[in-house]
Formats: C-alpha cells, structure tokens, sequence
C-alpha cells in the first residue's frame, strides 16, 4: 500500500499563516459586511439570514482561500442565528395574532437572542476590520469548525 | 501509513474541540436563558399576558362604537340594567365585566364584541313577547362572551382586518362591514348551538322559562337574528334542541320586570 504524507499543521495550511492580496482583503471583508447588514436586519426579518447564508456558500464556492475561509466563517455564524431569529419571529407572531398570550418566558428569550444578536454584531464588525487589515479573527467555535470544513 | 494515521487523530482532535466549544456555547446560551427566566418580567414591566389582544379589542370597540347610537334614556337603560344584573347574579357572572349598551336601530338585532361588549338594538327590544325572551337573545351573547366564542377568533380577525386597512390605505367606511363579518365569522355553527344551550340554563337559574330561549330561535328567524351560517330548518332544529332539554323543575316563573315597566321599555324603543 503507497502512503502519502498530509501535514495538517504545515504553515501553508493554516488561515493564520495565509499572506492574502489586497483584492482578498477587500472580499472576504465585503463578507462580513454583509453579514453586518444580515445580523441587522435577520432579528425581525429571519429569511434574511437565511438568504446571507445562501449567498455566501455560492461566494465561498470560487476564490481563494482566504477569501473561502472567512465566507465560511460568516456562513457558519448565520445558521444559529438563524434558528434562533426564525423561532423569536413565529413566537412574536403567534402573539401578534394572538394564538398565544405574551409570557414571561417569551421576554427572557427575546433578551436573550438580542444578547447573542449583539454578541454577532460586534463579532462580525471585528472580523470587518481585521479582515481588512489582512489579519484573521477566529470565532470561538465558529473559526474551529471553518478551520475543519475549509481547506486550501 | 504513518502520516495517515496521524490526520486521523489530529482530525479526531478537532472533533474534539468542536465539541467541546459547542457543549460550552450551549451552556452559555442556556444559563444567559436561565438567568433571565428567573426575573417575573411581566411585573417588572408592568404588562399583562393577555395584553396584545386586550388593546386591539380596545381598538377594534373604539371605532365600532362611534356607528352606535347609544341610548341614554333611563326608562330604556336601567329595565336592561336590572334584566343584565339579576342574569349575572343567578348565574355567577361578574356583573362588572360585561358592558351592555343599547342601540337606536330599527334593525332586530343583538351582538357580543370584543372587550367583553354587548349591544343590544332597540328594534330587537320592540319585537320580544316578554322579558325572558329578550333574557335568551341578551343570554346567547352573553354566553359567547362566557364561552370564549369571541375572543378566540375575532383578535386574529381583527388584525388581519387591520393589516388589510393599512395595506388597502381603506378608510372607516368599510371598516364596519369588516368587523360585522369579522363577528359573524368568527362564530361558526357549533359555538351557536352551546351559546343557545347555556342561554336557556341561564334563563332557568333565573327562574324564568327556558323554553324561551326555543320561542325567541323561531320569533328572530323571519328577521334574521341568529341566522349566521345558518337557515330556516336550522333555527327550527336549534329551538327543538332546546325543548329537549332536560330542565328540574324550579318553581313557578317570576317576572323580573314589572309588567308597566316592561310596556314603558317597548313604549321607548318605537
């Protein structure tokens, strides 16, 4: 059996190690703003950050690998929020409409996922900036599932 | 072979991580939750739960009541008064949480609204036979007002109205159609049927006869009260349901209203 040798940590391979282009700079910051515009608006509107997180898995399809990688990690931020928006938007409906009454319940998670909502939103604004700058700005969690999924 | 073993494990690792940081982003999230489940938010912010559906039925009664022509008429207003109080009293009702009005129409008509609102024609007044019969169609509303017939379904219907309204850009004219098909709607066959049951219970609690609840169905038929959703062979069914009811017997019927009282009632409402 031929073997063949992967070395996972060689420095080539790391996002931390990656020396992009300005033009990569420049999308893969174009990512997280609009992220920024799909955290804003994605808290009353859900479809939104479900619409984000379309657009950047066709984005993180084609280019290079910095580019890829932090698409990835604005696509991947999406999907919680997301789920969590999506279940804040029906719940305000249903009370709305009346199908439910308004709760106690209902308050603590609406703080709630305005508190990770905020949380996302400097994150996003923070990865912006670094991005920018050609550095990168791993997430907890979400930059550890990027550095699996993403390879150059 | 070496070096494929090693991406194995160094694989494993990051599932590892992964894991590991997702089982803490959890638990992060779930005590933020727990934290602020623990504060009684509804009374800290002074709110109520049933709060969206009590301002748009405050809303809704706003502008329905500015068509009502109320009247003010003592020999009119204080009859109805005492049949509505000795109703609620014989029958565990809070008197306070029921507002009747009486309206001047010509129209043979009676209707429970949101907020706990009941409005009774004046037409309908001048066409009863007696008392315990304007007791049955005033404890038909009543009893979907008890029942929970009107709030359960005409909130929804009055937001989707007003969702209508501001996408229509359509003014108040049409807006009393709405809200009188919102009402007629939102009550379907069955709710009528428990709503004629629990009125003759009621007019039986006040040792009135129950039966004519029946009368009252068959009266109100020709002008069309009581005909939503429904017809002719329909109101003769619900007034036999209605003779078929068992009922103890309580004693002789007493009259609420003394018998010049009740012709001055009439006398006002021509």
């Amino acid at each position: 059996m031929e073997s063949y040798e992967i070395h996972l940590d060689e420095p080539s391979l790391r996002i931390e190690d990656a020396v992009p282009y300005e033009d990569e700079k420049e999308r893969a910051s174009g990512c997280y703003i609009m992220s920024l515009v799909a955290v804003m608006i994605g808290l009353p509107m859900p479809i939104i950050n479900l619409a984000a997180t379309g657009i950047f898995y066709l984005m993180s399809r084609k280019g290079t690998f910095f580019v890829r990688w932090n698409s990835i990690q604005a696509l991947i931020s999406q999907v919680p929020l997301f789920v969590m928006n999506n279940i804040l938007f029906w719940w305000t409906i249903r009370i709305l409409f009346c199908f439910t009454e308004l709760s106690s319940v209902y308050i603590a998670y609406f703080i709630t996922v305005n508190l990770y909502n905020i949380y996302d939103f400097i994150e996003t604004v923070r990865s912006a900036i670094s991005t920018r700058k050609g550095k990168v700005h791993k997430w907890y969690l979400y930059g550890t599932i990027t550095d699996m999924v993403c390879r150059r | 072979m070496v070096s494929l073993w090693n991406y194995n494990r160094h694989g494993m690792q990051k599932m590892n991580k992964i894991l590991k940081e997702a089982v803490i982003s959890v638990l992060l999230f779930c005590t933020v939750f727990y934290a602020t489940l623990q504060v009684d938010w509804l009374r800290v912010l002074h709110l109520t739960p049933t709060i969206v559906g009590d301002k748009l039925s405050e809303w809704t009664w706003e502008m329905m009541s500015s068509n009502i022509k109320e009247v003010e008429d003592d020999e009119v207003r204080l009859p109805i008064d005492t049949l509505m109080r000795e109703m609620c009293v014989a029958n565990g009702i809070d008197t306070a949480s029921i507002n009747i009005v009486v309206s001047k129409t010509s129209e043979v008509n009676a209707f429970a609204t949101v907020g706990k609102h009941l409005v009774v024609y004046t037409g309908l007044i001048k066409k009863m036979d007696n008392e315990a019969q304007l007791c049955a169609v005033i404890g038909h509303e009543v009893a979907h007002l008890q029942l929970g017939h009107i709030q359960s379904g005409i909130r929804r219907q009055a937001l989707i109205s007003v969702i209508m309204i501001l996408v229509s850009g359509n003014g108040s004219g049409q807006l009393s159609e709405i809200i009188g098909d919102m009402i007629s709607n939102s009550i379907t066959r069955t709710k009528e049927n428990d709503a004629d049951a629990q009125s003759a219970r009621y007019l039986h609690a006040m040792h009135l006869n129950p039966l004519e609840m029946a009368n009252a169905l068959e009266k109100l038929d020709s002008y069309g009260v009581f005909s939503f959703l429904s017809d002719h062979d329909d109101s003769k069914k619900r007034a036999d349901r209605i003779r078929n009811m068992n009922f103890s017997d309580n004693g002789p019927y007493r009259q609420v209203l003394s018998p010049g009282t009740w012709e001055r009632l009439q006398r006002s409402c021509k």
